[in-house]
C-alpha cells in the first residue's frame, strides 16, 4: 500500500536542521515504513556522495588549460583592455548617465526652443507619456486635473467611475450593456443588471458563505465555495429561479480526494483545485484539479505536473482564456516569491510568470479575454491591483486601507460582455452608517 | 571572495601565476559539477578545459562587484547546454562504466561500500533522466549548495522560478525512486 506520509518532510530534514523533536517524529515513521526508509536512505546516500566524494581534474587536463591560454593576452594592449574592463564593470552607471545626459540635452534644448520641442513631443510616442499635459487625449481620472500630476494620469490608461450603492438603484447606470454582477453587500448578495437589482441567497446559510462566488453566464445559478469544514467535499450552488440550494458534486456523483480549496468558473466550466489534509488534519495543497463540464455533465481529473511542499501555498485559481492559471506563493518568505503558472487544459505548463509583490497575493480574478487579472494582497486585503499579462505590468486600482483612507476594497469582478472591471468598496461612516460604492474601470477609449 | 578580486586584478595586469592559482581553486568544483551533469569523465574534462579557457579570455568583462564563482558556473553551464543539444541521444550505457570508474577513483579511502556504489549509480542515472532545466537546478542546489538567488543568476531565471523548479525536480525524483525501487 502506498504510504501517504509527506515525503518532503523526510528530504527537508536531510537538507536542513530541524528540531530534535521533529527529527525524532520523522525518524519514528521512517523506521517503520519501508517506502520512506528507502527514500531516506537514497537521499542520505546522495547527500553523503555530494558532500564527501572528491572530484579531481587530472593533472593532464589542468596542464592543457594552462598551456592553451594566450599568456600574452593581458600583457598586450593593456590600455585598451583596462578601458573595456572599466566599461563592462560600470555598464549600469554608464547607461544611466547616458540616459540622464540625453534627457538633460532634450530638456535643455526644449527650454531654449519651446516651439521645436513641442513639435517633437506631438510627433512621437512620447506624446502618450505626456498625455496629461494636453487637453486632447487627456485621460479622465476623477480628482486629477490635466497637468496636475502628469506621471499618474499618463500611466493610468483606464477610466474610473463610481456610484454609491443605494436603494434607488441609481448606481446601476454604471453597469454596461448586458453585464451581470453578483455583488456582496453585508451578508447578502445582490444580483444586478443595468436595469434591475434584487437580493438573493437570503437564508442563514449565506452568513458564512462569502469565500468565492460565481454567477453563471445566464444569470440563473450562483456557484459558491464556502471553504468551511462542514462543507468539505461539496461544491454548493444556489438556483436563483427556483430559490433552491444544492451540491453540484453530489448531484453529478463526483467524489474528490479532499475538499474544494479553490474554484473558478468560465462559460459552462468549473475548475476545482482539490485540497487535502496532513496527519494533523491541517489543510495542505495537492496536485489534483477537477474540471466539470456543466453542459455535458461530465468531469475530468487533471494532474498538476508538480506538487507543493509544506511552505508552498496556492493562493489563486483562474481561467485565462482557455488555459488555467494557478497562483503559487511561498509562505515562509516575504516578497517576490510568487508565481503564476499557466497550464493548458491537460495540465501541461505553458508559462511561469514570476510576480514581484511584497505581500502575499490573493483573490485573483481574470478578465474575460484572459489578458489581465486583479488581485488583492495581505491576510485581510483592502486593496486592489490589476496585472497585465501582456506587458507584465501592475497597476494599483485601489489603495490599501490607511489612517487617511478608511475605505477598503471588498470584492471585484469582470463584466463578461463589456470586459469592464467592477469592484466594490466599503466605508463605515458614523453619520451615515455603512457605505458601499460600486466602481467601474474601463479601458480608456478615444471618447473617454 | 576578496582573494578572487586580488587574483583577477593580477591576471588582468598580465600575471599568469595568478591564473594558475585561480585554476587550482576552482577547477575541481567545476569538473565535479560537469561530471554530475554529463556523467562522462572525458566529456566533463573537455567542458572543464573549455570553461577555464573561456574564463580567462572573458575575464576583463567580469564585474568585480559580483561573486566570481557563480560567473564561472554560468560559463560552464552555457557550455554544457551547447553540449547537451549536440549529445542528447548519446548512449547512456557508457555512463555505467564511467561512473563505476569515477566512483572507484573518488572513494579509494573506502568511503563507499560496493552496495552503496551500486545504489548511487542508480540514483545518479535517475537524476540524469530529469528534464535538463530541473537537473541543472537540482545539481546546483543539492551538490553545490548554492542559494536559489545564486542559482537563478547562474541559470538565468528568477529566484522563485529556481525554487519552484528545484522542488519540482525533487518531487519527480521521489516518484521515480519509489517506482524504480519499489518494495
Amino acid at each position: 500500500m502506498e504510504c501517504k506520509y509527506d515525503k518532503n518532510r523526510i528530504i527537508n530534514m536531510l537538507e536542513s536542521n530541524p528540531s530534535a523533536e521533529e527529527k525524532r517524529e520523522i525518524m519514528e515513521h521512517v523506521e517503520k515504513c519501508s517506502q520512506c526508509k528507502k527514500l531516506y536512505n537514497t537521499f542520505y546516500l546522495l547527500g553523503e556522495y555530494y558532500e564527501k566524494v572528491d572530484f579531481k581534474l587530472s593533472q593532464k587536463c589542468s596542464d592543457y588549460i594552462r598551456n592553451s591560454i594566450n599568456k600574452e593576452l593581458y600583457n598586450e594592449k593593456r590600455f585598451s583592455r583596462s578601458v573595456v574592463s572599466f566599461i563592462y564593470q560600470n555598464l549600469k552607471v554608464i547607461k544611466t548617465s547616458a540616459v540622464l545626459a540625453a534627457l538633460f540635452i532634450v530638456i535643455f534644448a526644449g527650454v531654449l526652443n519651446r516651439d521645436n520641442i513641442s513639435k517633437f513631443v506631438v510627433s512621437s510616442d512620447a506624446y502618450k507619456f505626456f498625455a496629461g499635459l494636453s487637453d486632447k487625449n487627456s485621460i479622465g481620472i476623477p480628482g486629477v486635473t490635466p497637468g496636475q500630476d502628469e506621471i499618474q494620469s499618463a500611466t493610468n490608461e483606464y477610466f474610473d467611475e463610481s456610484k454609491y450603492i443605494t436603494s434607488d438603484n441609481d448606481f446601476l447606470s454604471i453597469i454596461e450593456g448586458n453585464d451581470r454582477l453578483l455583488l456582496r453587500i453585508n451578508d447578502i448578495y445582490l444580483h444586478c443588471t443595468n436595469t434591475n437589482s434584487f437580493k438573493i441567497m437570503e437564508s442563514e446559510e449565506v452568513y458564512f458563505r462569502d469565500y468565492q462566488g460565481f454567477l453563471s453566464d445566464d444569470g440563473n445559478i450562483v456557484y459558491y465555495n464556502t471553504n468551511v469544514h462542514y462543507d468539505a467535499g461539496k461544491l454548493l450552488y444556489y438556483d436563483i429561479k427556483n430559490n433552491t440550494y444544492g451540491d453540484l458534486l453530489e448531484e453529478m456523483n463526483i467524489e474528490i480526494p479532499g475538499y474544494v480549496s479553490l474554484i473558478s468558473y468560465k462559460s459552462d466550466r468549473i475548475i476545482i483545485l482539490v485540497g487535502g489534509y496532513d496527519n494533523n488534519n491541517s489543510g495542505i495543497e495537492t496536485d489534483t484539479l477537477i474540471e466539470i463540464d456543466l453542459k455535458a455533465r461530465k468531469h475530468k481529473t487533471i494532474k498538476l505536473p508538480f506538487t507543493p511542499f509544506a511552505a508552498w501555498v496556492y493562493n489563486g485559481l483562474c481561467y485565462y482564456g482557455d488555459n488555467i492559471g494557478i497562483l503559487c506563493s511561498f509562505k515562509e518568505l516575504e516578497g517576490s516569491n510568487q508565481l503564476l503558472v499557466i497550464l493548458d487544459k491537460d495540465g501541461n505548463i505553458l508559462e511561469e510568470i514570476p510576480i514581484h509583490e511584497d505581500n502575499m497575493m490573493c483573490n485573483i480574478s481574470s478578465s474575460p479575454d484572459g489578458s489581465k487579472f486583479t488581485y488583492q494582497t495581505g491576510t485581510t486585503p483592502t486593496d486592489l491591483y490589476l496585472y497585465d499579462l501582456k506587458d507584465r505590468s501592475k497597476k494599483m486600482i485601489f489603495p490599501p486601507e490607511s489612517p487617511e483612507n478608511k475605505e477598503m476594497c471588498i470584492m471585484s469582478m469582470w463584466g463578461k460582455e463589456s470586459g469592464n472591471l467592477y469592484y466594490v468598496t466599503y466605508k463605515s461612516s458614523e453619520s451615515s452608517g455603512d457605505e458601499y460604492r460600486l466602481h467601474v474601470v474601463k479601458p480608456a477609449t478615444e471618447d473617454s | 571572495m576578496k582573494d578572487d578580486s586580488v587574483l583577477i586584478e593580477r591576471i588582468l595586469k598580465g600575471d599568469n601565476e595568478a591564473f594558475d592559482k585561480l585554476l587550482d581553486l576552482y577547477q575541481n568544483r567545476i569538473y565535479g559539477f560537469l561530471f554530475h551533469m554529463t556523467l562522462l569523465k572525458e566529456d566533463a574534462e573537455d567542458l572543464t578545459q573549455e570553461t577555464f579557457i573561456n574564463v580567462y579570455k572573458s575575464l576583463y568583462k567580469f564585474n568585480k562587484n559580483k561573486d566570481f564563482l557563480p560567473w564561472v558556473f554560468k560559463i560552464a553551464l552555457n557550455l554544457y547546454r551547447n553540449y547537451y543539444k549536440k549529445n542528447k541521444k548519446k548512449s547512456r550505457e557508457l555512463c555505467f562504466e564511467e561512473l563505476s570508474e569515477q566512483l572507484h577513483m573518488s572513494s579509494e579511502d573506502g568511503l563507499l561500500i560496493l552496495e552503496e556504489k551500486e545504489s548511487l549509480k542508480e540514483i545518479l542515472l535517475i537524476i540524469d533522466e530529469l528534464k535538463r532545466d530541473q537537473k541543472e537546478i537540482f545539481i546546483l542546489k543539492y551538490s553545490k549548495g548554492f542559494t536559489f538567488k545564486v542559482i537563478g543568476e547562474i541559470t538565468g531565471i528568477s529566484e522563485s522560478a529556481a525554487r519552484m523548479k528545484y522542488f519540482r525536480a525533487r518531487e519527480n525524483l521521489v516518484k521515480k525512486i519509489l517506482s524504480k525501487r519499489s518494495v
